[in-house]
């Protein structure tokens, strides 16, 4: 484990830092002459470490927050601040440069590359950041490992179950050690059981290496269990619900 | 063009164009009863432009290569057509002097016979209808000389008419380039006409003087006027000139005979006609004779007809004719024409001594008999003449579409490729089309309606490309043959192009339908939510073998149901269909594969034929892979992907093995005999050895991909994108194995012809070998010869005999020989030798009798022992075999072998056609090369002094140079010299490296015409590519998220492209340097001096060309994908 990666104990004594802050964050998409406003002046901050579940009906704009969050997107006004460097400031080169090095992403249909097996999957962010293809190898394995499914290294996703699936991509997610994961319904496509088992590792990763999750989820079960649960209605944080600490 | 492939193009344009309307109505009755499926199919055409343009373009590559050949068949027949109306004008049949018999008389030469002969011919024919015109005339040949301009032609044809008979002749040839009509009655008594050819030959212009040989003394004539075309040199002149120029005052040695209908439309009645004037021209006792000799020995019938099947055209349907009037016993017309076709009976008497018919005396009477059953022969030229221009351009046509299969076979697995993609991009939409209840029928439809319609667009769009390339080829030809005197223009005809059209509309459409059948067969829930194909429910033999006893059940069902209509239609597709299913079955499982091969090897080896013999064996390889893998697959089932990994590669290797053996290794072995195959041959061992080579490739892909990675993945940034890159073609092994073969057998036709043309290299470098080392050939008029040309040249003070170092004679004749008595005699040629000639020549001798240790000891011996000859090598069998047979003489030397080095000395009898004397040759060595000059035996000009039987033709002679003397300059002063005896020196050298260049022309243009398959190879890829977006857009999403700059995206999208590529096109070319070396070691037995030389000019411009092509079609989609953004891309799935 890298020594410079905070614990949760280390987190726990200081003040937490906001490693994301977003304000009056606006999307409106375009569909032929119709313009459909997704996020409408979206202010939110999370702090390092913390563990936030983003909820609300479907279509409230939780994809496009995390996208826009996350870099993925661009947001046509506001400002996203991620480690006190503004998203908005950085070209497209600079924005993937830095996902690369700093984010880690979970989709629910997991997107692995069907052409390559498990290791290879997981070890591809290492490669793209120019970690040297052997060291890549051995980190890849280790971060199976974490999640594991070291002994399923060596397969592909097409041989592999949804909850496999699921813990290879949170390994590809963690494997370049990075200051922020992004979930989209990480067990949206997965059984109860498995999606217990999957959260229960996202916790542990949490609580163990102090990373900070971003979760968008439909499922109460899920968001019950996060640190923090942010409800969005229409674009706009809800502001009845609030946001509820749990 | 007439036919194609032995089949009447009337017949195909008519079978093609019946299954065109029939494909077309049947769908569109489909779609009137299914609008929906026919919007469905059709309605996402216009809203995809640039994808349906693409689609449009792979679909009618197919088309493009069969119009192409087409037009290029048509161009050659309408040229050719052209040419026999230019010189025959209106004249339809021609009456001539017959079989040697002493038709002159007086003082006239040979052939003559006397004008009244024509007035009685022209009263007998004065009530039948179907002539308009029966005209006397002279056509003759002589030596002239241009007195004016000092050009001389060894020989010109002088055409003598009546004034008021000239119109006869086709317009250009009596018109001077200003129009004006060139009047006989207006010529003095010393004028006469030129045509174009004429006075390009001898750069004559109106005013010069010319000087006309007949009997070694010069007659003068001036040049009146010009004619404005003309292809062979001609004279023309007033029958009464020609008749004194002739010294044949009342004879003339031709009629001329014209039908009724002009100049084409005559031919029409050619059969009819000849018939009649046979039947007037012949002697009904002696064609009685020779008929009741024919028909009471029925063995003859059976050789005849035997010979006919392996000739073709007219030659052939008149030795069917000829049996069956034979057979049916009586003497009608047509059957007195046939007998009287001097032409015909020739080749009946062939076939008669080959089928060793009767006795000799029997044949030998038949042989009077057919002497003397007319005086005057009546020849039908134009209709031959038309015929051979069919069969040229037939002999074309069939080349070029051989040669097309290669870029026609590319062009189908394109059109597979591309439905699959389409099917793929509409994959959601037809999973929920099944979903609400739509049959997998339904699908077919829908997917057959698109295709149907970009179908009917692509071959439009094909035929009218195919055009231009063929008018490309067509012009380029022309080009090539102009500095022959052929002008070739090009042409094409609407039946062409609706043959064209229509097999191109339905090869695509068959494809489209069996891609159809393939892609309705989906699963509804993958479909919808386009995730992969789940792997297929497995078959149970068991079901398949009892479907038609349930599909009989049901029938039975139906019919108790009294739904009769349902109850036929079960019997008439489900019973079949569920037969037809039992022997796919048997195909893809490898038993019936494997059956059908053992069926076709003892086929092959029975009937020779080398296609049946190496496809059995390929379907063994086949059939037994496939078999294996069905035995592995229980067996290794712990190991997913090892059993097809084995059998496949197995059944690749063992494919790839047998295709690269050298011809004749294992046949030897087995003692198979001697197997023939044609160019066929170059396509099946093209496909088969890239099947095999893919397949290895393919089911071993992972090794390859790691040996990639091993020597170009060190790079941390390169890294990904290779990984990336490399590993979606090699997952894809159906998709990428299909690309790779059409790259590869692409290439592989390329290559391989491209090989074989370097060999002409050998010609243009070593000339000596070819030429023997004489520099000029040189001959002079039969009628004005040049006596003893050696002696001829010291005595001329014009000309200094010390540059002509050695002067050589060669006495060309036609002979027919027999090794063992009772063996047929088969017709070859001597080449009498004078002294001169055997002490310089150089020509080492491949094979020699025991007891002579060089080559100069075995021309000492033939120079010193009359009788002792040399034989070259075509008429040598070999030992090894080539797939490809070029063909050879008649007479073949049984005892010895090209491979031998020793032998023992073979006599042999030959003898004087026409008097049959008959001598002995005892051949003691075999050429080592196949020399311009040695086609026939060698033997010293003493040897014919003594046996044969008349004196020795005019020879030809044969000049060596000092070096530092120029050919050109020797020989010109050659020709100066001895202008009036129309002496023509021909640069040997020069005359090779034309010729040569001329079949360079043909053979680039046969590279070219190869190289569209390339196209196919780059259009698969720019599909691919452009599909593989569309299909990858959330794997690039999923990439961008993890940090892949745009620019990584595009270059891996663009090296999986290049990789696909360049494995296609190495492999194409690796492989096709196999058989090619094979072809260059066997031609190199025949052609010493032959070498296997790579052609690498060829390989780098086709492989850049090629790569080129596709880094510039997957350049777009790789910017596509580059800017493919990642939340929108992973936003849905």
């Amino acid at each position: 484990m890298d020594q410079a990666t905070p614990t949760l104990a280390t987190v726990a004594a200081e003040t937490p830092e906001p490693i994301i802050r977003a304000t009056r964050v606006q999307k409106t998409y375009h569909t032929g002459t119709v313009g459909v406003a997704a996020l409408r002046g979206v202010d939110i901050q999370v702090g390092r470490g913390e563990i936030v579940a983003i909820m609300g009906p479907s279509g409230c704009g939780k994809t496009t927050l995390l996208n826009c969050l996350s870099g993925l997107d661009a947001a046509d006004g506001g400002d996203v601040v991620i480690e006190g460097v503004s998203l908005m400031g950085m070209s497209d080169r600079e924005r993937t440069d830095y996902r690369a090095k700093r984010m880690g992403f979970v989709f629910q249909f997991y997107n692995l590359l069907p052409v390559l097996s498990a290791v290879e999957n997981v070890e591809l962010p290492l490669l793209v950041s120019g970690t040297r293809p052997r060291e890549a190898r051995a980190r890849a394995i280790e971060a199976l490992g974490q999640v594991g499914l070291a002994h399923r290294a060596f397969h592909r996703p097409g041989e592999l179950s949804g909850g496999e699936r699921q813990r290879t991509t949170i390994a590809r997610a963690l494997v370049n050690r990075p200051a922020i994961v992004w979930a989209d319904e990480p067990t949206g496509d997965l059984d109860s059981e498995t999606a217990d088992e999957i959260m229960n590792l996202l916790l542990q990763l949490n609580r163990e290496q102090n990373l900070t999750f971003i979760l968008v989820t439909h499922d109460r079960g899920i968001g019950a269990r996060c640190g923090r649960i942010v409800r969005m209605r229409d674009g706009q944080i809800d502001g009845a619900a609030a946001t509820q600490e749990r | 063009m007439e036919k194609l492939f032995g089949l009447e193009m009337a017949t195909i344009a008519g079978c093609l164009t019946s299954a065109l309307l029939l494909v077309v109505g049947a769908l569109a009755l489909l779609a009137w009863r299914r609008p929906v499926m026919f919007k469905l199919g059709v309605r996402p055409i216009p809203r995809r432009r640039a994808q349906s343009t693409l689609i449009v373009l792979g679909l009618m590559l197919a088309t493009l290569i069969i119009t192409a050949a087409f037009v290029t068949g048509d161009t050659l027949s309408s040229t050719i057509r052209a040419l026999a109306l230019e010189g025959m004008g209106e004249i339809d049949e021609t009456v001539e002097g017959g079989r040697g018999q002493a038709t002159s008389s007086g003082s006239a030469g040979p052939g003559y016979f006397r004008i009244e002969r024509h007035t009685d011919l022209a009263e007998q024919l004065a009530g039948y209808d179907l002539i308009d015109h029966v005209l006397p005339a002279i056509n003759d040949t002589l030596p002239v000389v241009n007195a004016t301009q000092r050009r001389s032609l060894r020989s010109i044809g002088v055409f003598g008419l009546r004034p008021e008979d000239i119109e006869i002749l086709a317009r250009e040839e009596i018109t001077d380039a200003a129009g004006q009509v060139l009047a006989l009655e207006a010529l003095a008594g010393n004028e006469l006409y030129l045509n174009a050819e004429a006075a390009r030959a001898l750069s004559a212009q109106p005013g010069d003087v010319l000087e006309l040989y007949v009997d070694r003394r010069p007659e003068r004539y001036t040049v009146r006027a010009i004619a404005a075309q003309g292809q062979n040199a001609r004279i023309l002149m007033r029958l009464d000139q020609a008749q004194a120029l002739f010294n044949a005052p009342g004879h003339i040695n031709l009629i001329l005979i014209s039908n009724q209908g002009d100049a084409l439309s005559g031919i029409a009645h050619s059969q009819e006609v000849t018939t009649h004037l046979r039947g007037l021209l012949s002697d009904p006792q002696t064609a009685n004779r020779i008929f009741s000799l024919l028909a009471r020995d029925p063995s003859a019938a059976t050789a005849i007809s035997a010979a006919a099947a392996k000739e073709e055209g007219n030659t052939q349907a008149d030795l069917q004719a000829l049996v069956a009037g034979l057979q049916s016993g009586a003497l009608t017309p047509e059957v007195l024409s046939l007998l009287a076709d001097t032409g015909l009976t020739d080749r009946v008497q062939s076939i008669l001594t080959d089928a060793n018919w009767g006795t000799k005396s029997l044949r030998d009477r038949l042989a009077d008999h057919f002497g003397a059953l007319s005086d005057l022969t009546v020849s039908d030229n134009k209709r031959d003449l038309l015929d051979q221009g069919e069969l040229a351009a037939s002999a074309f046509t069939t080349i070029f579409i051989v040669s097309g299969l290669f870029g026609i076979a590319a062009g189908v697995i394109l059109i597979f490729l591309i439905f699959v993609m389409l099917a793929a991009e509409r994959k959601s939409e037809m999973g929920m089309a099944r979903a609400v209840g739509a049959q997998r029928g339904h699908l077919m439809e829908m997917f057959v309606f698109e295709g149907t319609a970009y179908d009917l667009l692509a071959a439009a769009v094909g035929v009218a490309l195919g055009v231009g390339a063929g008018l490309v080829i067509a012009t380029t030809l022309g080009q090539a043959f102009a500095g022959q005197g052929l002008a070739i223009k090009p042409t094409f005809t609407a039946r062409s192009l609706l043959i064209s059209y229509a097999l191109g509309m339905l090869v695509t459409f068959a494809t489209v339908l069996i891609s159809a059948y393939r892609v309705s067969r989906l699963n509804i829930v993958a479909a919808i939510r386009d995730l992969p194909e789940p792997p297929r429910a497995p078959t149970y033999v068991r079901d398949v073998f009892l479907g038609p006893f349930r599909q009989i059940g049901e029938v039975f069902r139906l019919i108790f149901n009294l739904k009769l209509l349902q109850a036929f239609w079960a019997w008439v597709v489900g019973v079949p269909a569920s037969l037809w299913r039992i022997v796919w079955l048997g195909f893809t499982a490898g038993p019936l594969t494997l059956l059908l091969g053992l069926v076709l090897f003892p086929l092959g080896l029975q009937t020779t034929s080398a296609a049946a013999y190496s496809i059995g064996i390929s379907l063994i390889i086949l059939g037994g892979g496939r078999l294996l893998r069905l035995i592995l697959l229980p067996l290794l089932k712990r190991w997913p992907g090892l059993a097809d990994r084995i059998a496949y590669s197995t059944l690749g290797l063992a494919m790839t093995l047998f295709w690269s053996l050298p011809s004749g290794v294992i046949e030897e072995r087995m003692g198979v005999p001697e197997l023939s195959g044609g160019a066929e041959m170059l396509f099946i061992s093209g496909i088969f050895l890239v099947m095999g080579a893919v397949l290895i490739i393919m089911y071993n892909a992972d090794l390859l991909l790691r040996g990639i990675l091993l020597v170009l993945g060190g790079s941390p940034r390169f890294a990904p994108v290779l990984r990336m890159a490399i590993a979606y073609p090699l997952a894809n092994r159906y998709r990428t194995g299909m690309t790779i073969g059409i790259f590869a057998v692409v290439m592989f036709s390329v290559i391989f012809m491209a090989t074989l043309f370097k060999v002409n290299d050998v010609l243009l470098t070593d000339t000596d070998s070819f030429t023997g080392g004489f520099d000029l050939r040189v001959a002079s008029s039969h009628t004005n010869p040049v006596e003893d040309l050696p002696r001829a040249i010291t005595s001329q003070p014009r000309l200094n005999r010390a540059d002509y170092a050695v002067v050589a004679a060669q006495y060309g004749l036609s002979v027919e020989l027999q090794q063992n008595r009772g063996d047929r005699w088969a017709g070859y040629y001597v080449n009498a030798l004078d002294e001169a000639y055997l002490n310089s020549l150089d020509y080492e001798i491949g094979v020699k009798a025991i007891g002579y240790e060089t080559s100069e000891e075995i021309w000492a011996a033939v120079r010193d022992n009359p009788g002792y000859a040399v034989v070259d090598r075509l008429a040598v069998p070999t030992r090894t075999t080539t797939s490809i047979i070029i063909g050879g003489p008649d007479f073949k030397l049984q005892g010895v072998y090209l491979e031998d080095e020793t032998m023992q000395p073979i006599t042999i009898q030959a003898r004087d056609p026409e008097t049959r004397t008959t001598f002995e040759l005892t051949i003691i060595g075999v050429l080592e090369q196949s020399a311009l000059t040695g086609y026939g035996l060698m033997a010293s000009a003493e040897t014919l002094e003594r046996e044969w039987p008349s004196e020795l033709p005019t020879p030809t002679y044969y000049i060596v140079l000092p070096p530092d003397v120029d050919p050109g300059q020797a020989g010109a002063a050659l020709e100066s010299a001895f202008l009036k005896n129309g002496l023509e020196a021909v640069d040997q050298a020069q005359e090779l490296r034309d010729a040569m260049q001329t079949q360079l022309v043909f053979q680039q243009l046969l590279l070219g015409f190869l190289m569209l398959g390339l196209v196919v190879g780059v259009a698969a890829l720019g599909v691919i590519s452009t599909r593989a977006v569309v299909e990858r857009r959330q794997q690039i999403g999923m990439l961008r998220a993890l940090g892949f700059q745009r620019e990584m995206i595009s270059w891996s999208f663009i090296i999986e492209s290049a990789f696909v590529a360049l494995l296609g096109i190495g492999l194409g070319a690796g492989l096709a340097l196999i058989p090619a070396y094979q072809m260059v070691t066997d031609m190199a037995v025949d052609i010493p001096g032959v070498t296997f030389q790579v052609p690498w000019t060829e390989l780098l411009l086709t492989s850049g060309l090629a790569f080129g092509m596709t880094l510039l079609t997957t350049w777009l989609p790789s910017i596509q994908a580059s800017r493919v953004t990642p939340a929108e891309a992973l936003r849905y799935e």
